[in-house]
């Protein structure tokens, strides 16, 4: 292809010049036909040639996007690992504010204004159970109490303790 | 019991409100910028010069609402002092040009003087010659330029794209990754490739035929030259059109598609987990909302990067362009018809190749933005 476009320029070259060297008559009339003739075959010659030396493997190469991809799982994978982190730190700020609403309402439930919830929080920042501590006997039984919580983190009751700190009224750990 | 039970219902109605008040973002922002790869982008940051380097955006994520910060009234000063400059610095060509083309016309009136005809036209085409051969070596150096640009600005886009995609997929396109990585990808790819090994040699090859037919007046192939330079534009038009079309049209359809799954997971996670449930769909919204912070600063500083990549370069190749439409301008009055004409016809090459340059560039501006959107689009629907 390169040799062909520099055999063109220099035909166009060549007339140039032979119509600087041939005298003003017939000669440089056929001449300049000849030259014209030669320039249309070279430039059919570079057509031809450049179909049949189209650079299809660089093509190829373009296709593959020139430089290594890393796979769309790979990508998705990451994208969720990116998202669960985020997600973790966020559940992880919103962890003593689920504490503190948890607390407003088994005290409003309870009656017991003492009341404190604490969460255990998981992999992935999800709540994986809860600890009850009471300051006084509430209103419903502790397996109510637990069961209520359960709901109310969507979590297993079973998961859930109650303890109550309070003295005289049995001390001690209920799940 | 069935009382309780029923003010513990009401208490989570009043209680389960918007919980993101007291929400760091940045410390979400910080987190999830930490678990994303950005070593390949940021070492290609480190790589460019520092006059590029100097016109990029500054990107801070962290920033919140400012993502990036450009200094949109002071760029056009500076790349209008970057021209300036690469136009005296090619005034060394410029004068070169001139002082042919005053030394062809002066032969030219001796010719006249001394009735010596043929051997003044053979002195001006040797003249010419010397001419031609110095845009050639100009048109090639400006092709080098412009390749070397070109593969600059894939290789950024190419350091970004998969941080983008990491973002987006966060940001809950999830199909919208898997249909657009692999298009946007190949797209790249192919449409930068082509530019390289057919548009910009067809650019040269209009050049060089253009400038060379000049010589053989009786042999002009200004025709097909100009057959080739349109051909040039036209096919990166092409391209970049096809390219853009094909993932807009894909992209919309799927981000709806994203937006709509998305919400139909956070209703059923907000719905059937009481308390907790509205604060994990809260939580995991605030991380896609997070992400989509990071992509759409990320991606607007690579938009303007890219531009800026292949812009700075660009002005190098607009200056000769210019330089060439002034020495054509300048030579015309001393008579050198054809050699006025030769020097336009470089000037117009060059500022195809700017065009190619620029296309290319406003193709990687405008998918970025393209994805940014579509994204944005996915929470939309959301």
């Amino acid at each position: 292809m390169r040799e062909t476009f520099r055999s063109l320029l220099a035909l166009i070259l060549l007339g140039g010049f032979l119509e600087l060297l041939l005298p003003q008559d017939e000669m440089r009339r056929y001449s300049r036909l000849v030259v014209g003739l030669l320039v249309l075959l070279s430039l059919m010659r570079m057509v031809f040639n450049a179909g049949r030396e189209f650079p299809l493997g660089r093509l190829e190469l373009g296709l593959n996007g020139t430089e290594p991809s890393p796979s769309t799982s790979f990508i998705l994978q990451e994208g969720e690992r990116v998202l669960r982190a985020g997600a973790a730190k966020a559940e992880e700020k919103l962890t003593p504010v689920l504490e503190t609403r948890a607390n407003n309402l088994l005290r409003a439930v309870t009656g017991d204004h003492g009341l404190t919830t604490k969460l255990a929080v998981g992999e992935g920042g999800k709540v994986v159970g809860a600890t009850i501590v009471l300051n006084k006997e509430p209103g419903l039984p502790p397996e109510a109490l637990a069961r209520l919580a359960g709901e109310i983190f969507g979590i297993s009751p079973e998961t859930v303790e109650v303890e109550k700190v309070f003295v005289g009224k049995g001390e001690g750990k209920e799940d | 019991m069935r009382f309780i039970l029923f003010t513990a219902v009401i208490l989570i109605l009043i209680v389960a409100g918007p919980v993101w008040g007291f929400a760091d973002l940045a410390s979400v922002v910080e987190d999830q910028l930490n678990h994303l790869d950005l070593d390949d982008f940021y070492a290609y940051l480190e790589q460019m010069d520092r006059e590029t380097r100097e016109l990029l955006p500054r990107w801070d994520p962290v920033g919140g609402e400012k993502g990036i910060s450009l200094d949109f009234s002071g760029l056009p000063r500076r790349l209008a002092a970057i021209l300036w400059r690469e136009v005296v610095v090619n005034f060394n060509l410029l004068s070169k040009l001139i002082i042919l083309a005053v030394i062809a016309s002066v032969l030219a009136h001796f010719q006249q003087a001394w009735s010596g005809e043929s051997l003044g036209r053979l002195v001006e085409n040797v003249i010419y010659l010397v001419l031609t051969g110095l845009v050639i070596q100009n048109f090639l150096f400006t092709l080098n330029l412009a390749r070397a640009t070109l593969d600059r600005a894939t290789g950024f886009i190419y350091s970004l794209l998969p941080a983008v995609f990491t973002l987006l997929t966060a940001a809950g396109g999830l199909s919208l990754t898997t249909i657009c990585h692999p298009v946007v990808w190949t797209g790249i790819g192919l449409v930068v490739q082509v530019i390289k090994d057919l548009v910009l040699p067809l650019i040269f090859f209009a050049g060089t035929v253009g400038l060379v037919s000049f010589l053989a007046e009786e042999l002009t192939m200004t025709r097909l030259a100009g057959l080739a330079r349109k051909l040039a534009v036209g096919l990166s038009g092409l391209l970049v059109s096809i390219f853009l079309g094909l993932i807009t049209v894909q992209g919309v359809s799927v981000a709806v598609a994203d937006g709509v799954s998305l919400r139909a997971a956070k209703f059923v996670t907000g719905t059937f987990v009481p308390l907790v449930g509205s604060a994990l769909a809260d939580s995991m919204e605030l991380a896609a909302g997070c992400s989509l912070l990071i992509k759409n600063a990320l991606g607007a500083f690579g938009a303007v990067a890219a531009v800026i990549i292949c812009l700075h370069p660009a002005v190098k190749i607009l200056a000769v362009s210019l330089i060439y439409q002034i020495a054509s301008a300048l030579v015309q009055p001393l008579g050198r018809q054809r050699l006025s004409a030769a020097l336009q016809e470089a000037g117009a090459t060059l500022m195809v190749v700017f065009a190619a340059v620029a296309v290319t560039g406003l193709m990687f501006f405008f998918c970025l933005t393209i994805l940014i959107g579509l994204g944005n689009m996915t929470v939309m629907v959301r």
